[in-house]
């Protein structure tokens, strides 16, 4: 055995841990010849002495009474808490992965129908800055006058919304669905018309007339229509639905 | 009735509520771990907080002991180890004193103490403070295997149980921990008899004074 072997072993030579009794046979004949490795055994016996000493002098130490009569209490405090807890039934709301999915599919449709909206508008954009616009007035009047009740001209794919009294937000609702299905007419995209009203006294519309006007483009949010921001600036043409009165009865928007 | 069942076979008890299998376990068990954080820490208020935690986790039932991984009390002294670790780690920068006489009776039991040799008393004390000094200025990866292995007698495979590695790690680490001990308790030998030397030189200046 040389000295690099020797240290392998020492410590547990020290230690008296070596159940080897040929190794330790052998590291004991090494330190009879080599000082050195003499010298470091005895380092490390008496270390291992004075661990030992440490060890004994924490013999007997515990943890205070204290300690178990806390952990005691604890123990009990969850005992009782576990038997006063209600047994577990169904849950008859529904599992946790279910109401991810049912998330994720809403979200998933949202983002659709969001995208549908999205390249519809960027499609009427398009069509608006292809066609070369012909200089028009600001208020474009119609010669066409609507007699009897008010029906705009029926549309193909679409459904018609008539002008009635009632409360905006109610009609607005159905409207906003027709906006995601713009129409063609003339080369121009219409909205369907969007009922105005001005209380409940307010007289049926016998006849009127169609008037061309441009409004700012702000005037898309109050009818809950979206706008895009970059041409926030831009005015926005609009048909209104004019009564004998002077009142507007509707309004559509142009493209 | 309990104290004759095994550690798993209490702790199967204590799973299922029984307050008795919780007791025996914890008489079992408690000493064995209040010693460990005793002598990683240096702190006696300290090792109680960590006994504390282990056995409140037990009977909290948030442990995952797996039986095939190491022995029961490995895994509480793993679990201890992390306390302890933990409170290194957050009191890391305040010094660690140890509380051998602070409102509390000797830790020098009286089997050690023989009153025909009082210097030797004295001198063994001494000794004993020296070594719990330098396992304490130890870092804690290489107190924690002298903890273990040395004054707990742990084996090297439930030393490696408790501290999560092989055993190959924790015999190089006793050895380079071990070699560090010798170096620290080298060292205070020097002091001391350096120590002693000025005290021994002064009294020899004060008795040629006298005279």
């Amino acid at each position: 055995m040389n000295c690099g072997e020797f240290e392998d072993i020492v410590n547990d030579l020290a230690r008296v841990k070596m159940s080897d009794a040929a190794s330790r046979a052998v590291g004991m004949a090494h330190v009879e010849i080599c000082g050195r490795c003499a010298s470091r055994l005895a380092d490390e016996r008496a270390l291992s002495a004075g661990l030992n000493s440490l060890a004994a002098s924490d013999e007997g130490k515990a943890a205070h009474a204290s300690v178990e009569a806390a952990l005691l209490e604890a123990f009990r405090a969850r005992a009782s808490n576990r038997l006063a807890r209600p047994l577990p039934v169904q849950s008859k709301s529904w599992p946790r992965w279910a109401l991810a999915a049912a998330a994720a599919i809403l979200i998933a449709f949202g983002f659709i129908v969001y995208r549908a909206i999205q390249n519809e508008a960027q499609k009427d954009d398009k069509a608006l800055t292809e066609r070369t616009p012909a200089p028009q007035p600001a208020i474009n009047r119609e010669d066409q006058v609507v007699n009897g009740a008010v029906e705009p001209e029926p549309r193909r794919g679409s459904r018609t919304t008539q002008p009635r009294r009632g409360n905006r937000s109610r009609l607005i609702k159905p409207f906003i669905q027709d906006s995601m299905t713009f129409y063609a007419k003339d080369r121009e995209y219409t909205t369907d018309f969007f009922p105005l009203s001005y209380g409940d006294d307010q007289k049926p519309m016998e006849s009127g007339e169609v008037i061309r006007v441009q409004m700012p483009r702000s005037a898309l949010i109050a009818f809950g229509l979206p706008v895009n921001v970059e041409r926030a600036d831009v005015p926005v043409k609009a048909d209104l639905l004019v009564g004998e009165d002077g009142l507007a009865w509707a309004i559509r928007f142009v493209r | 009735m309990h104290s004759s069942l095994s550690d798993d076979e209490l702790l199967a008890l204590l799973r299922a509520g029984d307050e008795g299998a919780f007791v025996t376990l914890y008489r079992r068990r408690q000493d064995g771990i209040y010693r460990f954080a005793l002598r990683m820490s240096g702190s006696e208020t300290v090792a109680e907080d960590i006994t504390q935690e282990v056995f409140m986790m037990l009977a909290r039932g948030d442990g995952h002991y797996d039986s095939s991984r190491g022995s029961f009390s490995a895994y509480l002294f793993g679990v201890a180890r992390n306390q302890a670790l933990r409170r290194l780690e957050k009191d890391r920068f305040l010094s660690p004193i140890y509380e051998e006489d602070e409102g509390r009776e000797s830790s020098t039991p009286e089997s050690l103490i023989t009153l025909n040799d009082p210097l030797g008393d004295l001198t063994r004390k001494e000794m004993i403070a020296s070594v719990r000094q330098a396992v304490l200025a130890l870092p804690a990866h290489y107190r924690e295997v002298v903890v273990l292995c040395d004054l707990q007698e742990m084996s090297y495979a439930d030393a490696s149980a408790a501290l999560g590695c092989a055993v190959g790690t924790v015999r190089s680490r006793l050895h380079r921990a071990r070699a560090l001990l010798v170096e620290k308790l080298r060292a205070y030998q020097v002091s001391e008899r350096a120590v002693e030397g000025a005290a021994e030189t002064g009294r020899v200046n004060t008795v040629n004074c006298l005279v």
